[in-house]
């Protein structure tokens, strides 16, 4: 039980102390964090919509065909969004704590 | 020992004693955790939604651009919305699957009926979560949504009328929302108490294979639970992390150039054949669903016993897996007259 305990907080404490490394403020004062690439370009930089030209409506007169922009699904370039990073770092600690948690109760579903 | 004794007395006094009963060995495979699997993402979309919510606005010009917002200016926003999304789906996915896994070992049959129609009813809750959930987005999809919405409850006259838009003077996007996130997730909150106080009372249904059933503490199970539930979310923060879920840009009115989301596809289909099988389509189904452990009297649990209640089924699932792949594969098409 203290291996476990000591395990899961050596594994926190590296994320923390890397995190910390990675993100330090280096005595500089809290403020707004400011998003380059948000503040840079405003518009959404990687998101490949489908423009459709609707078909015509036989109950509706349209005078001209507008044009629509439906969505789909996108691949997210890695880096790109504001806390990739943490979001990274949330996933692995799932991964860790999953694999932790499924290794020392593996005989549960016996 | 002292430490021990504390704890015993917190677990007492907190009544958590209550969880302290044998349950059979087999509830522990993940066919019966697929329940807890689905509870795992709802938990999710509750927490993940309460965040975007401080973000969204729901009204009619915002609606589309705080999403945008949300996934382009708010730190780790496209993030929590993408957990959102994925969760949704595998909430779908593992809820169809624990309805089938439940069809197939009996557990609807007596003493179980309130259990089943509690989850029927469940299953409906979450099929407006889904439903308020694309028209929130207001983009083409969620207009067009919301478009087939009005066309439905005006044919349904009176019976529709609070879901109208001439109920109130409020726009139907901000009542949709309100109905998103306080009466659905109130109710579904009260359905899924009642439901696992009925798992509770009744026990885990017998298994059909038979033998000798080992028992075991149903503290092993909320391991299990906890197990699944962490893998769940694991796989939805991979998805959220790599695929960026559809958001079009502000509806164009009058046209019909998308389809619903995959868990409605079926209906989509038929709705292509006959258009009132928009109406007729989900209301047979959910009929047959509440009227299922009555209709089935066969009281055997063994499959070669109830093999006519086994084939109707399969065929049933046939067919919808089927309108969904038609869904899937046939161009977007006009229906509101």
């Amino acid at each position: 039980m203290r291996f476990k305990i000591f395990l899961i907080i050596l594994i926190f404490g590296i994320t923390f102390i890397w995190v910390g490394n990675v993100y330090s403020h280096k005595g500089e004062k809290h403020e707004r964090p400011v998003i380059k690439e948000v503040e840079a370009e405003k518009t959404p930089d990687n998101i490949q919509e489908e423009t459709i030209t609707p078909p015509t409506v036989t109950h509706e007169a349209h005078e001209h065909l507008p044009e629509m922009k439906t969505g789909s699904f996108n691949l997210i370039q890695v880096g790109k969004k504001p806390g990739y990073n943490i979001a990274l770092i949330f996933t692995i600690t799932i991964v860790v704590i999953w694999g932790l948690v499924s290794f020392y109760w593996k005989d549960s579903d016996k | 020992m002292r430490g021990r004794g504390f704890l015993k007395n917190v677990k007492n006094s907190a009544g958590l004693g209550i969880f302290n009963y044998e349950i059979p060995s087999y509830a522990n495979r993940s066919p019966y955790i697929l329940g807890g699997i689905t509870l795992s993402s709802l938990v999710i979309l509750f927490v993940t939604g309460f965040i975007l919510a401080q973000f969204y606005n729901p009204a009619v010009l915002d609606a589309n651009r705080s999403i945008l917002y949300i996934k382009e200016n708010v730190y780790l926003g496209w993030f929590v919305r993408g957990i959102h999304y994925w969760s949704v789906q595998i909430m779908t996915l593992t809820l169809s699957l624990h309805i089938i896994r439940v069809f197939f070992t009996s557990s609807y049959k007596s003493p179980r009926e309130f259990t089943w129609l509690s989850g029927v009813f469940l299953l409906s809750l979450i099929g407006g979560f889904v439903f308020t959930g694309t028209v929130l987005k207001w983009d083409q999809e969620g207009y067009e949504a919301l478009q087939h919405h009005l066309w439905v409850v005006e044919q349904l006259g009176v019976i529709g009328v609070f879901l109208s838009e001439k109920f109130s003077d409020v726009h139907i996007l901000g009542r949709l929302y309100t109905i998103h996130i306080s009466i659905l997730s109130i109710l579904s909150i009260l359905l899924l108490l009642l439901h696992l106080f009925l798992v509770k009372i009744h026990g885990i249904s017998p298994s059909p294979w038979g033998g000798e059933v080992k028992m075991v503490d149903f503290t092993s199970h909320i391991r299990q639970l906890i197990k699944y539930g962490l893998f769940t979310l694991l796989i939805i923060s991979i998805l959220a992390i790599t695929v960026e879920p559809p958001l079009g840009g502000m509806p164009v009115e009058g046209i019909e150039v998308t389809k619903p989301p995959w868990m409605f596809l079926w209906i989509y289909s038929l709705e292509n054949i006959w258009v009132y099988f928009l109406i007729v389509a989900p209301s047979i189904v959910f009929l047959i669903l509440i009227l299922l452990p009555f209709i089935d009297r066969n009281t055997s649990i063994k499959f070669h016993e109830r093999k006519t209640a086994v084939i109707i089924f399969v065929l049933f699932i046939f067919a919808i897996i089927s309108l969904i792949v038609n869904g899937i594969i046939t161009s977007a098409g006009h229906h509101m007259e």
